[in-house]
């Protein structure tokens, strides 16, 4: 196990991260920008290094200060928490280089997973079911047009280096289809700095559900179950669980079996998530791989008993997974839903400023807070909006919805 | 436990502000553990577990238990509950029917303004002092965490007043263009 870790982000994921290393008995160094100087990840660590200026760009997405704080501190491998760096090749590189390990898959399965038009392609080739449509890179919005006329509307318009639902337009028609490809062009262009759009046809009504993989560098890989993750605002998960209530037991072994295979076929390590959309005759469609932890994982955690960044440090090490596909099960049902600083009476306009009033229920065996949040901090403009996670956790899925209900009451924020 | 409304504290008045005013008329009596309530012609059952002076207060109505978080507000009272905020004002019944005479507050129309929905940075104007909009133009483009919103005229006008650059930080409500006023506003 290691000594010392790094861990290159901020907020809630950071402190998640930093409280299961303690657990373990590894040392923890978080890295701040100037506007999360009082935060409450850099309190938790055991050291922290000032790597910038507020913006991210400045700060928690320069890669040379990621690393020059690992050389400052001795830290021996870096968790990329989710956002950010996680699924940034030229982190894995320069890590690389310096000896650095980076607690994810290689770099090879980041490239080819972070590329949508790449993973399809692969998933197509791997027997891995895909969404119909054209998996190349449109060039303007005439051809956005012609090619949403033979898949047949309505269509969704993809970045290609899109992801947590950013660079993404349904459109119904062709002026919606001329308009979308506009925006989503100039979305991804500013989000990730890449503006290749696919499109592909648009599957209504679909339910987003996902499969949580877990691999280590001995060619082990079993898969802890599905997400439901179907709840969204303006693509944006709002509400996940575990299990789904739409998966039956054929279901979960079909998509656990696909979920494996593709992972398999990037020789893939530590934790992912295989992202598919199921239509309302189960039948699934590869959406995209992600190729770090996501924000949902703690539903899994509760149904599971399993924690899944004790085990991304110890597959990383080097370590074997002790855990055959036999040994995973589903204990309960559990729920989470995100808490958003964003503005319910202003069409969840985002909503920033001090938080004078941050009491969240009190955790236990049903309830846990995850979050980065604490009374008298403040929300600023430069991060994402997701300020913290509730999660439930209950003997079947009306008792864990209840328990999300009364927890979601009694928690109180305020400016 | 029975409603015994010779034993009840005079009714009041409730009313509950959300989108639309609902009034409900309440009689309560105290019983050794807790309240009965005569809501309209409904009897219910009410409880407070703990203080009921706490932020979040637990209680139970009708035997489930629930949370609720309740701030006074004025001459008013703020409940959050479910996920929704209501107003909730308590009259005596004298009060409430003088309270129903009183003038209603007229908002002023702001529709002549493209004003910013949130805090964040102008990225860019679609238009110029004389121009002519038609009602669902797009007039600006504003961004923040990582979000873009188009921003419309609310209604067809020409442009009075541009009143931020691009590249501008904004307030929430920060007026970005003016249209001329109809006559009459």
């Amino acid at each position: 196990m290691f000594e010392k870790i790094l861990i290159a982000n901020r907020g809630e994921i950071a402190c998640r991260v930093i409280r299961t290393a303690k657990r373990l008995g590894v040392s923890t160094v978080a890295v701040y920008s100037e506007a999360d100087r009082e935060a409450l990840h850099v309190a938790m660590a055991d050291e922290s290094v000032l790597i910038g200026p507020a913006p991210s760009s400045e700060s928690y997405l320069v890669v040379d200060r990621i690393i020059d704080a690992c050389r400052q501190t001795g830290a021996q491998a870096v968790h990329p928490g989710y956002g950010f760096l996680s699924e940034n090749p030229a982190l894995f590189a320069g890590l690389e280089s310096e000896g650095i390990v980076f607690i994810g898959p290689s770099k090879k399965a980041i490239e080819v997973m972070g590329d949508k038009i790449a993973s399809k392609a692969l998933a197509e080739a791997s027997g891995v079911s895909t969404v119909p449509g054209f998996n190349h890179v449109i060039p303007d919005a005439d051809e956005a047009i012609r090619c949403a006329r033979k898949i047949g509307y309505p269509v969704m318009l993809k970045a290609s280096a899109g992801g947590g639902g950013k660079g993404m337009r349904i459109a119904h028609s062709d002026e919606e289809c001329r308009e979308g490809f506009e925006r989503a062009s100039s979305e991804a262009r500013s989000s990730f700095a890449d503006d290749r759009i696919f499109i592909e046809k648009f599957i209504s009504q679909p339910r987003h559900i996902e499969i949580q993989v877990l691999a280590d560098q001995h060619g082990h890989v079993i898969h802890l179950n599905e997400r439901e993750c179907s709840i969204q605002r303006r693509h944006q998960k709002v509400v996940e669980e575990a299990p789904s209530p739409f998966v039956d037991d054929a279901l979960r072994q079909a998509m656990g079996a696909q979920a494996i295979d593709l992972a398999r076929a990037v020789n893939y390590v530590s934790a992912g998530t295989v992202e598919f959309i199921v239509d309302a005759e189960r039948k699934f469609y590869f959406l995209e791989m992600n190729t770090r932890l996501q924000v949902e994982h703690p539903v899994t955690e509760k149904i599971t008993g399993i924690d899944l960044v004790e085990w991304m440090l110890r597959i990383a090490a080097g370590e074997k997974l002790t855990l055959s596909q036999h040994d995973v099960g589903i204990s309960g049902w559990s729920m989470e839903t995100r808490i958003y600083a964003e503005d319910p009476l202003r069409g969840f306009m985002p909503s920033s400023g001090r938080v004078t009033r941050f009491r969240p229920p009190e955790a236990s065996e049903t309830v846990r807070i995850d979050t980065g949040l604490f009374e008298g901090a403040e929300v600023s403009l430069h991060y994402d909006p997701m300020v913290a996670k509730l999660i439930s956790h209950g003997p079947d899925r009306d008792q864990a919805a209840d328990t999300m209900r009364r927890a979601l009451d009694q928690f109180e924020i305020s400016r | 436990m029975t409603f015994e409304p010779e034993r009840a504290a005079p009714a009041k008045i409730c009313r509950i502000a959300q989108t639309a005013d609902q009034t409900f008329e309440i009689a309560l009596q105290e019983e050794a553990s807790g309240w009965s309530l005569l809501i309209g012609s409904r009897a219910h059952r009410f409880k407070v577990l703990g203080n009921p002076y706490d932020s979040v207060v637990d209680f139970e109505f009708d035997g489930h238990s629930g949370s609720a978080q309740i701030r006074r507000s004025r001459n008013a009272y703020e409940v959050i509950y479910g996920g929704s905020r209501f107003t909730v004002a308590m009259f005596e019944p004298h009060v409430a029917q003088l309270a129903s005479i009183m003038p209603k507050k007229i908002q002023p129309d702001r529709s002549h303004l493209v004003l910013s929905p949130m805090p964040g940075l102008l990225v860019s104007l679609s238009v110029n002092a004389g121009d002519t909009v038609k009602a669902g133009d797009e007039v600006a483009v504003v961004e923040a965490m990582k979000m873009e919103n188009i921003l419309r005229a609310n209604r067809d006008g020409r442009v009075a007043v541009i009143h931020a650059k691009v590249g501008a930080a904004l307030n929430v409500d920060q007026c970005i263009v003016e249209l001329d006023q109809e006559p009459g506003e």
